[in-house]
């Protein structure tokens, strides 16, 4: 639980109301990691939203099948947004979150968060609508990092 | 093709109700396209979503400021394109080419987010299918591109391996 004059502070929740700002801030922890520690991995359960409090929180790709190489997309700073897929089926993470210094994040439970938007439908349309711009920029970005490898791949192949 | 028949069979709608999807099928109708015709553009503002009914559509994205273009997904009867008309910033992120004659469903994007607005049920239940849509696109751009490169870097790998010999005999 933490004060929901915190969660004003965020363009991520600019436009709701006090009442749901508090009903948020109740579902909501401060969380701090180590520096080179991972917040979450890619492929594995997403069960919370981050809200960046000090960063940079970096969002990797795994760019091999195994899963053993990794390249930052985009990078997340104070005030940002990332673990969008928690709120979004099947609820699985599409990257990973590094921390490469001591970052701070809140984290928000997801299954409290959509059991909230089943009961306020304009809390609901309100945040997935952020979410899915924000999904939208990943992919255009995902593509975009993926396909620069591609294109610097010796030609005639593929 | 019925406007509110193909909007019903499409699993991107199950959720809306009989009113909600007569509403939406007053702001949208039917185009045919033929083979080789554009959708939409990259970057270009975004002021339509389409609901393909038949045929295929093809998005390419422009990857260098040579003109060289990447074709990144493939989609036909069913599929929903063009859902930057109702994502912020509104500019479509790629461009949309009929590589079949093709039938869609054109949405006008601007007075979709109107009744979305209006009726927030519907907002959230389109929001969440376009996150879903936007999420499945992400996970299959990252598997089939690194399935690409790695593909590629073990044949590059076994070219390398197999030239090496002669390097050593060159010493």
């Amino acid at each position: 639980m933490i004060s929901s004059e915190i969660l004003r502070g965020y363009p991520f929740f600019a436009g709701l109301s006090e009442e749901e700002l508090q009903r948020i801030a109740a579902i909501t922890e401060e969380k701090t990691y180590e520096p080179n520690t991972y917040i979450g991995y890619e492929g594995h359960p997403a069960e919370k939203l981050y809200l960046v409090v000090i960063g940079p929180v970096e969002v990797q790709i795994n760019t091999d099948e195994e899963g053993l190489q990794r390249e930052t997309v985009v990078v997340r700073h104070a005030g940002e947004v990332c673990g969008w897929s928690a709120l979004v089926e099947p609820y699985i993470l599409t990257a990973s979150l590094f921390c490469p210094a001591k970052a701070t994040v809140l984290e928000i439970d997801a299954k409290a968060m959509r059991a909230m938007f089943e009961e306020n439908h304009h809390l609901g349309y309100r945040i997935l609508q952020r979410i899915a711009a924000i999904a939208s920029e990943r992919l255009k970005r995902t593509r975009f990092q993926l396909l620069g490898k591609v294109a610097l791949q010796p030609a005639g192949r593929g | 093709m019925d406007v509110h028949k193909a909007l019903r069979r499409s699993a991107f709608f199950r959720n809306l109700t009989d009113e909600q999807l007569a509403t939406l099928a007053a702001i949208a109708h039917t185009e045919e396209r033929q083979r080789g015709e554009y959708l939409f553009r990259e970057g270009a503002p975004a002021d339509r979503l389409y609901l393909i009914v038949s045929g295929r559509v093809e998005l390419e994205i422009q990857i260098d400021a040579g003109g060289a273009i990447a074709v990144v997904e493939a989609l036909s009867a069913n599929d929903l394109v063009g859902w930057s008309a109702i994502v912020e910033p509104y500019l479509y992120t790629s461009s949309g080419r009929c590589v079949q004659p093709t039938v869609v469903v054109a949405i006008d994007g601007r007075r979709l987010r109107e009744l979305m607005r209006a009726d927030a049920r519907l907002g959230l239940e389109v929001y969440q299918e376009i996150a879903r849509i936007v999420a499945r696109r992400l996970r299959d751009t990252r598997l089939r591109l690194t399935r690409w490169l790695h593909t590629t870097g073990t044949a590059l790998a076994e070219e390398i391996a197999r030239a090496k010999p002669h390097a050593h005999q060159d010493e």
